[in-house]
């Protein structure tokens, strides 16, 4: 079953134990500036999102490389950069509209979120749920729920 | 043996932080009538609240701590006030 | 591995930075943060110098476990001499800048002498900047902030600052990081004012490493889950530290009106439900929770303070959320000086952390002031019009402010409450030790913690032991000695690991031993770890005698020796410091007069 990450900010407090997860999963150091994944803080802290790589189906980084070195992973459905095709020209980090994809300025290339290839360590490391690791094609579904329930007057009170 | 009930005692449990969740539905900010069977120990309460058994609780009887070793054996009385408190760190 | 075995030593009057190596030998033997800096202190300056002249050194310090993937390891130190207490000052803090700092590559940043004029430290990596701070000399720490990142345009800087209260000398002046977090206690901000240094922004891309990955990421997971699953700690995520104020109602041990009582009547106000409880309008006082860097806990608050309330209803600015109350501000703005109006409280809290003080420390010298106003010591004529009255918000709030702002007498209140009390010829009303105000704790209901307190080597201290076990079993002074001795030793050592006190809701000895073994070279056992601990608290006292300190600070005020806690569980007792306090001394191979015998001292190579 294809997955993917479901980012609920509520949950979110900010520890960022998902970029020391990322970045020592990919770089065997506790390194939250080389991590894919980040947390944003709004207003004064009282709120937190992380954001990362959304794994388009049609990805503006995939379709800008001129050297194909990025593809997709047909079992989690990842695109993956391969460091050794990547020639560092950027042009894909000019073409993300998320800002998913960065250069590396240590490897010179660049890099994005693979879901660790199918067993993201930031998904494992949050403490609150704030990310999970879900049915690709239900990532609403607890969302729905929650709606649901305040649409039922005897169990909303 | 008669058919009667056997006897109980009413008291007043105050439980703090989480332990609130464990009081009876007609607890307000924290606080409860109980009728508890005659004889009854604050072990007896904690057990009967379902609270998780933890040696470390604070408990205060009508404004007494009750040591870890009387919990189990010091009698309730018609109209005490227990309190129950969770183990916390200072902050 | 663990430490990044570099500092940065910056010398304010030369305006020059310097990078030096980490003296391993103290790293093996302080380990880091607290003791290590400890050390750095004790080998780098005259104890008696004065606090807020050139020689006292001003440290920021990150422990081996700072920045890895242990929970709660965002901590750091800020170690100095404090101007509170004149003694030494070991003031903690969590946030996100001591973990940003390590990143950069420091586990140590050593600031010596003053500035001819205001500067701030730009660090990012290895690039370090001593840049002027006209601009934001006279600011506040939220503006100073934003001023910053926008400055070097990096939002990502993680910004230590001090606001006009360090500027201006006000002796519990605090240094504030991310905005609400801050190295709180005996006036460390007041140093870094004192030299000139406004600010320092941060930001680092190096990495921490450790020694045994594999092992490490083993053992981290395993504290983790003991964690999770600890009770005490789900208190924390979900209620905060505010949970303990019903506790310390019920027992009796809440101290009420410059502790005149040690139960307070407007509890239901300001505890965790009444932080929870949604108005009819629907503002609610707590918007979230939060944590610091690495935190799996998360005990901090965000809080909404009510538009409408009369402190921020023509202040726009102050209608965003900002850090909510944990148990120490509660206390010092609530039952110490009777106020019960949450968003009073709450707002007064911005405060701290908008102009950087120490709450505990304001609170306790604001209840001093009250008591003086009530007996007619001083009057309207000194408080600018403002009726000092027990109960009053009002007077919380102006006064806070006006404190911040160091105007009026604000200006009084930022002398704190030994100093103020001995202006106004009244030193008995000062509630606290060594010249720092107690914490939200009665010693005459908790006797360890007025052991504690009294023998905390920087001053009135809740934090720098725990016997808290031994003191709700049983209220009198025995048996408090032994715990006291080792919960200190205990205690000084994961101060010094990099990640957080709170930890010890779930974790004992083995749990800070696994991850510390895995992470540091060398071989690391329990024992080792506690003697740290105990090298670390003598390697403090020893700082303190030097200054100047005797046996004779190690007291309590009369009014705990004294007069009997008027409720509580310890209704009509005292504390019964003069029991423990030589039985400490024993416990601890000190002799009576409260010095390290030449043999405990040579048992710990001190």
């Amino acid at each position: 079953m294809e997955k993917s990450l479901v980012i609920d900010p509520a949950k979110c407090t900010s520890c960022l134990q998902c970029e020391l997860a990322c970045s020592f999963e990919h770089e065997g150091v506790f390194n939250p500036a080389r991590s894919r994944i980040w947390v944003f803080e709004l207003e004064h802290g009282a709120r937190a999102i992380p954001f990362t790589c959304t794994q388009c189906a049609e990805a503006w980084c995939m379709r800008a490389c001129p050297v194909e070195a990025i593809t997709v992973n047909h079992t989690t459905g990842a695109k993956e950069v391969d460091a050794d095709l990547c020639v560092g020209c950027k042009v894909c980090a000019i073409a993300c509209p998320f800002g998913a994809i960065n250069y590396d300025v240590e490897r010179h290339v660049v890099a994005k979120c693979d879901l660790c290839g199918g067993d993201p360590q930031c998904a494992a490391a949050c403490p609150t749920g704030a990310i999970t690791w879900v049915d690709a094609g239900q990532t609403g579904y607890e969302r729905m729920r929650a709606w649901a329930v305040g649409t039922d007057a005897a169990l909303s009170h | 043996m008669t058919a009667t009930n056997a006897s109980t005692i009413r008291i007043q449990i105050k439980a703090t932080g989480l332990l609130a969740d464990y009081l009876p539905a007609t607890a307000n900010a924290g606080t409860a009538e109980m009728e508890v069977p005659d004889g009854a120990t604050p072990g007896d309460v904690i057990e009967r609240l379902g609270m998780p058994g933890d040696a470390r609780y604070l408990v205060i009887l009508n404004g007494h701590t009750v040591s870890r070793d009387e919990r189990g054996t010091r009698v309730l009385q018609s109209g005490d006030r227990l309190v129950l408190s969770p183990p916390l760190v200072g902050g | 591995m663990g430490w990044q075995r570099k500092i940065l030593r910056v010398n304010l009057t030369e305006g020059r930075c310097t990078v030096e190596p980490l003296n391993m030998d103290w790293a093996f033997a302080y380990l880091g943060e607290r003791g290590l800096a400890s050390k750095y202190l004790m080998e780098g300056m005259d104890p008696k110098a004065d606090p807020m002249g050139p020689e006292n050194l001003l440290i920021f310090v990150t422990g081996p476990l700072t920045g890895t993937m242990a929970s709660t390891s965002g901590r750091y130190a800020v170690v100095t001499k404090g101007p509170l207490t004149g003694a030494i000052a070991c003031s903690n803090s969590g946030g996100k800048f001591g973990a940003e700092f390590k990143f950069a590559g420091y586990d140590l940043l050593i600031f010596e002498g003053r500035a001819a004029n205001p500067v701030y430290l730009h660090l990012v990596d290895d690039q370090a900047e001593l840049l002027p701070a006209d601009e934001i000399w006279g600011s506040s720490v939220w503006d100073t902030d934003a001023w910053l990142k926008s400055r070097h345009q990096d939002s990502r800087l993680k910004i230590a600052a001090i606001g006009v209260a360090g500027e201006r000398g006000v002796r519990y002046a605090c240094i504030v990081n991310d905005l609400h977090r801050a190295a709180g206690r005996s006036g460390v901000g007041a140093v870094m004012g004192s030299k000139n240094l406004k600010a320092i922004a941060v930001r680092g891309t190096r990495g921490v490493g450790v020694k045994d990955p594999k092992r490490f990421m083993q053992a981290t997971r395993d504290a983790k889950a003991a964690l999770r699953d600890n009770r005490g700690r789900q208190e924390m995520t979900k209620l905060g530290t505010n949970a303990m104020i019903d506790a310390m109602q019920e027992f009796g041990g809440l101290p009420t009106r410059n502790f005149h009582a040690v139960q307070f009547e407007g509890v239901e106000k300001i505890n965790p439900r009444a932080m929870m409880r949604t108005h009819v309008d629907g503002h609610r006082n707590l918007v979230t929770n939060k944590a610091c860097f690495g935190c799996t806990i998360a005990c901090g608050r965000i809080a909404h303070v009510d538009p409408h309330h009369f402190t921020i209803v023509n202040h726009k600015e102050y209608w965003h959320a900002s850090g909510g109350l944990e148990y120490e501000t509660a206390y010092a703005f609530g039952p110490l000086v009777g106020v019960d109006d949450i968003d009073a409280l709450t707002f007064a809290g911005y405060l701290m952390n908008e102009h950087g003080m120490d709450p505990i420390s304001f609170g306790g010298t604001l209840a001093a002031a009250m008591e003086l106003y009530e007996m007619g010591v001083i009057t309207d004529a000194d408080t600018d019009g403002v009726a000092l009255r027990f109960g009053n918000a009002e007077a919380l709030t102006v006064m806070a402010e006006r404190t911040g702002k160091f105007e009026g007498f604000g200006q009084i209140l930022g002398l704190g409450s030994k100093r103020m009390c001995e202006k106004y010829g009244h030193p008995e009303l000062f509630m606290g030790v060594k010249g720092q105000e107690f914490a939200g704790y009665d010693s005459r209901a908790l006797q360890g913690m007025g052991l504690g307190y009294a023998t905390s080597n920087r001053g009135a201290c809740h934090l720098k032991h725990d016997t808290f076990a031994e003191d709700m079993e049983d209220q009198s002074g025995n048996g408090k000695a032994v715990p006291c001795k080792e919960s200190q030793d205990r205690t000084a050592m994961v101060d010094s690991t990099g990640v957080c006190l709170f930890t010890t809701s779930a974790w004992g000895v083995d749990e800070f031993r696994a991850q510390i073994d895995a992470a540091c070279e060398g071989e690391w056992t329990n024992e080792r770890l506690l003697e740290i601990g105990e090298r670390i608290w003598n390697l403090e006292r020893q700082f303190n005698l030097a200054a100047g300190l005797t046996a004779a600070d190690d007291t309590l005020p009369k009014r705990l020796l004294e007069v009997p806690a008027p409720g509580g569980v310890a209704a009509g007792k005292v504390c019964e410091l003069d029991k423990m306090l030589n039985e400490y001394y024993q416990v601890r191979g000190w002799t009576d007069d409260g010095r390290p015998s030449n043999e405990t001292l040579a048992r710990l190579g001190l």
